[in-house]
């Protein structure tokens, strides 16, 4: 159990306050006590995470700053010659037998069966019996809205997915100049570091796991959608947008998306055009 | 920034770890420089996707400097640090690959568990200094992912002002009183917030069943 005594024992040894003695018995009292040793390991390690942290973000700071001078080469070029050795042959000869498979299989299985099995997931929900393909018959029954509930969600589902190519790590350009950053306060230097990084942190995470991480990084946009710097402010409506896309929320996002369209000179403003057309054409509501 | 500290960065090695030591910001853009071009062509050439070749390089940097700030990596005359810091970077770009693979499910106490364990059994060999090799090795175990996903996520659940007090405190290093003066309350109100605020952090580190 962690005391408030033991507490300010611990960072008082970390951060190197105690004098040599009473830093050696504190050494010792570590040794003999298990219990206080776990929570010595605890307090440091979550001191040295917590800072690392920090330092990742000075990181991701640096690169973008290093990334709009151009310093950066992000290509294979300068490579210290490790060349990846593919094993094409193996690859081929693999290659040449599945295709072989593949094309005793397509003969000598009967050709109706198969139109039937290639179709999609989709409609093998929707047609689970059907015995022989009906063109006509099936294109009544997709006017007549025949298609039940579940198979409606599963068409709603899988075209939502379409706002994740608009997920893309974009560049901001910071609005003080190099060289001219007289008279600028650091206070507005330290919330444009803070608001850029949390932006590409955020956009970052959106992009690995889109429908996984909506609904983390919603509101991490919503507040950086106050933030003091108009560019900041732009790309987090649009990844807002695009997060509450992926939260399934499509009122709000196309909320957001018309106010987007309607502005003049945004930068997302023909991809929110583009975006809200492609919602309208699903009809998601 | 200035080219003549790069350049001096670049023939004088140990100056160079003396301005990271004192977290100079030349330093860690020539440090950051430096390791980009060497790391991220052999991710890349590897296989890897750029954005997650230099996600690593930025959280090994960031350990990097708490293990350098803590001497727990001690500059050594015959190993360059870029080229001693690109080893570990091949190492932890490895242990993703396998991780990846693995797709391992430890859960928060088995986590620390088995860095206490690791800690313990440096804390035996060295009396409490970690040797050059102990530090090639890499980092401990999971300790990536503990900081950067585990930690992290623990430490957005706190309240906001919770999350103030410990960046000022564990991050910033400040005292009591300049953390009262900053929150503007009094170092009495700052010494029991602060208490409070690490023990509910602290306390995502605890099973359910344990109080």
């Amino acid at each position: 159990m962690l005391s408030q005594e033991i507490f300010e024992q611990i960072h008082l040894y970390l951060s190197g306050q105690m004098d040599e003695n009473t830093r050696a018995d504190f050494e010792k009292l570590l040794q003999e006590n298990p219990e206080m040793q776990e929570e010595f390991l605890i307090q440091k390690r979550i001191k040295e995470g917590l800072k690392a942290q920090h330092y990742k973000v000075q990181f991701q700071n640096i690169h973008q700053q290093l990334a709009n001078e151009g310093v950066l080469n992000r290509s294979t070029k300068d490579s210290s010659k490790a060349i990846v050795k593919m094993p094409w042959k193996y690859i081929s000869i693999a290659a040449s037998v599945v295709f072989l498979f593949g094309f005793w299989w397509f003969w000598s299985n009967d050709k109706s069966e198969i139109s039937v099995k290639n179709q999609d997931s989709f409609a093998k929900h929707t047609k689970p019996s059907v015995k022989k393909p009906d063109l006509a018959q099936e294109k009544q029954d997709t006017s007549n809205k025949t298609v039940g509930k579940v198979p409606q969600k599963h068409v709603l589902e899988s075209r939502i997915v379409a706002y994740e190519k608009y997920v893309k790590t974009p560049t901001i350009s910071s609005p003080f100049q190099q060289g001219k950053m007289m008279g600028i306060s650091p206070s507005s230097i330290a919330a444009w570091e803070a608001d850029s990084s949390a932006l590409l942190q955020n956009i970052k995470r959106f992009k690995q796991y889109p429908a996984l991480n909506a609904p983390e990084v919603l509101s991490s946009f919503k507040a950086l959608g106050e933030s003091r710097f108009e560019n900041i402010r732009q790309q987090a409506e649009w990844y807002e947008a695009l997060a509450n896309l992926g939260n399934k929320q499509t009122k709000e996002a196309k909320e957001i998306l018309n106010k987007i369209a309607s502005t003049q000179n945004h930068p997302y403003q023909s991809s929110a055009e583009t975006l809200l057309k492609e919602i309208q054409k699903m009809k998601v509501e | 920034m200035s080219n003549t500290n790069f350049q001096r960065y670049e023939r004088d090695d140990a100056f160079f770890y003396k301005e990271l030591l004192e977290e100079n910001p030349n330093a860690f853009t020539f440090l950051y420089q430096q390791t980009h071009q060497q790391c991220i062509p052999f991710a890349l050439t590897k296989g890897s996707e750029i954005e997650e070749a230099e996600d690593i390089l930025q959280e090994c940097l960031a350990i990097f400097i708490v293990k350098l700030r803590n001497r727990e990596y001690t500059w050594q005359a015959n190993a360059k640090i870029t080229s001693y810091f690109y080893r570990i970077y091949i190492n932890q770009w490895k242990k993703q690959i396998d991780q990846k693979s693995k797709l391992p499910t430890l859960s928060l106490q088995q986590d620390f568990n088995q860095y206490k364990d690791e800690k313990e059994n440096n804390f035996k060999e060295t009396e409490g200094e970690i040797s050059i090799d102990k530090v090639d090795v890499g980092y401990e175990n999971h300790e990536r992912e503990w900081i950067f996903v585990q930690l992290e996520k623990a430490f957005r659940t706190l309240k906001e002002d919770c999350q103030k007090m410990l960046s000022l405190f564990y991050v910033e290093e400040l005292s009591l009183k300049l953390i009262a003066e900053q929150l503007k309350i009094t170092e009495a109100s700052a010494t029991l917030k602060r208490f409070r605020c690490a023990k509910y952090l602290r306390e995502s580190f605890k099973p359910k069943n344990q109080n």
